[in-house]
């Protein structure tokens, strides 16, 4: 039994890495559709930072780095009842891995993965197992939904964490000043009802923002810089997707489109500079319109 | 979509498409930015001993700066600003223009934040006290010219002129001969 192990530990080590970076091309390319929903991304949050757009207005930005992400599995119709792809980031090594997850990625042939997601797909765009998603699959200009645990603020008070009054900090209020007040009626109820706002254990939740702007790529780091605040900590796992309250021409300026489908080809991400940056675009608000 | 073929007259004009052509003509993609792309100065990444956020932060600060107003917060360098040192900083009113507007001041603050470096100028303007806040890498700014040297100035911060300002904002002088320099170096 030990021996066995120890062959499918030097199998993962040794062989299939290099196999598992290649990306797996399918044999007929697929055509984006008004229906079509592309997958999204696992990338980590590393940090913030700003950047000048064309017209010299300084714009923040998340850094967003996707690690070693790939295709772990596919779930099909048939199978499991939905169409979805499991994606995978950052590689971790054999030996912290628990036997059942091990199992589990040595039957697909990928490397061991910390963070495991699924995302909804449609069928065409379905990609094989192994495939690597690189930063490319999103366009500098387009817009994404970026979804991750909030920043834990511990046991947090009513003000804070559900944005109540509180009492006045003079006028006779005694030792009462950030407290929630009344908790409901008189005999009738009778008694609080559930979900009533009180304080507890505020942050830790999953939050989405939508509609970040890509205002930069990197092709060579793999990074992807986002307009705006993404929600948790620094090296946090964030799923991100295209935006999905941006529909068809609105999710990126009309000469990006269309987006890669269903994802970037490696041989065009030889191909580009190693930065490109998304433009505003509009008119320069410097200039006072007539 | 990557399967546009390229007819053979464009292959030999030179004519590269934005998609890559079959497998089976084996030519190498190209990638064109288009116009809401923009391509900036490319670095080579250098990881060895950089943190990836202090990695770019420092690519950057190189484009940004490929002027050499990083020598103006550098002590190391000559050219290196004080505070207490009387400034002219030009802005461009805007990226579409080459109209400027010039604030003349004291320079009071210096914060060293990298890509976020950002220097404080004071000045009486009309009998109003105005701080200009100036972001050092900001594409706005076309330049930062040191009008006077500050002498006995015996702090980093210099907050303390809001309150007491001495003689240290009477500039009026200092901007007419420096007008007077500028416009016979126009003439010669």
């Amino acid at each position: 039994m030990a021996s066995l192990m120890s062959t499918v530990r030097l199998g993962l080590r040794t062989g299939l890495k290099a196999e598992c970076r290649s990306f797996v091309t399918s044999t007929q390319p697929a055509t984006w559709t008004h229906k079509s929903l592309r997958t999204g991304v696992i990338a980590r949050k590393k940090g913030m930072t700003a950047m000048w757009d064309e017209w010299g207005v300084r714009i923040p930005v998340t850094v967003l780095q996707i690690e070693q992400c790939q295709v772990v599995q596919v779930m099909n119709e048939e199978t499991h009842g939905y169409t979805a792809l499991q994606i995978g980031s950052t590689d971790r090594s054999e030996k912290n891995v628990t036997k059942p997850m091990l199992g589990h990625f040595e039957k697909f042939g990928v490397q061991p993965k910390r963070k495991l997601f699924e995302f909804n797909v449609t069928p065409d765009a379905v990609l094989p197992v192994g495939t690597e998603l690189v930063a490319s699959h999103f366009v500098p200009g387009q817009f994404v939904d970026c979804s991750a645990p909030t920043m834990g603020k511990g046991f947090q008070g009513a003000m804070k964490r559900h944005g109540f009054g509180g009492q006045p900090a003079s006028h006779g209020t005694s030792v009462t000043h950030r407290s929630l007040g009344s908790t409901g009626q008189r005999k009738d109820p009778g008694k609080v009802f559930k979900g009533k706002k009180m304080a507890g254990r505020m942050g830790g939740e999953q939050a989405t923002v939508q509609s970040l702007k890509v205002m930069k790529i990197d092709n060579e780091l793999n990074l992807l810089y986002v307009k705006g605040c993404v929600p948790g900590v620094d090296d946090q796992f964030v799923k991100v997707r295209d935006a999905i309250k941006k529909r068809g021409d609105k999710i990126a300026p009309l000469d990006v489109l269309p987006l890669p489908f269903p994802t970037v080809d490696p041989k065009l991400v030889k191909a580009m500079p190693r930065e490109l940056v998304a433009k505003t675009g509009g008119s320069d608000p410097y200039v006072m319109k007539e | 979509m990557f399967n546009s073929f390229k007819t053979i007259s464009a292959r030999l004009s030179g004519v590269t498409a934005r998609f890559a052509s079959t497998a089976a003509n084996a030519a190498k993609p190209t990638y064109t930015a288009p116009a809401s792309v923009t391509v900036p100065t490319q670095f080579k990444p250098n990881t060895r001993g950089n943190g990836l956020m202090q990695l770019i932060s420092k690519e950057e600060v190189k484009r940004m700066g490929a002027d050499g107003r990083s020598k103006l917060f550098n002590k190391a360098s000559p050219e290196c600003l004080r505070p207490g040192d009387v400034v002219l900083v030009e802005t461009l009113n805007s990226m579409s223009t080459d109209k400027t507007s010039s604030f003349v001041g004291v320079l009071i603050a210096m914060d060293r934040r990298g890509l976020h470096s950002n220097f404080t100028v004071r000045n009486v303007v009309l009998k109003v006290g105005v701080e200009m806040k100036y972001m050092l890498y900001s594409p706005l700014i076309k330049s930062v010219r040191v009008m006077k040297r500050g002498e006995g100035f015996r702090r980093a911060k210099l907050f303390y002129l809001r309150d007491n300002p001495g003689r240290a904002f009477r500039l009026e002088g200092l901007v007419k001969l420096d007008k007077a320099a500028q416009a016979k170096k126009a003439a010669a």
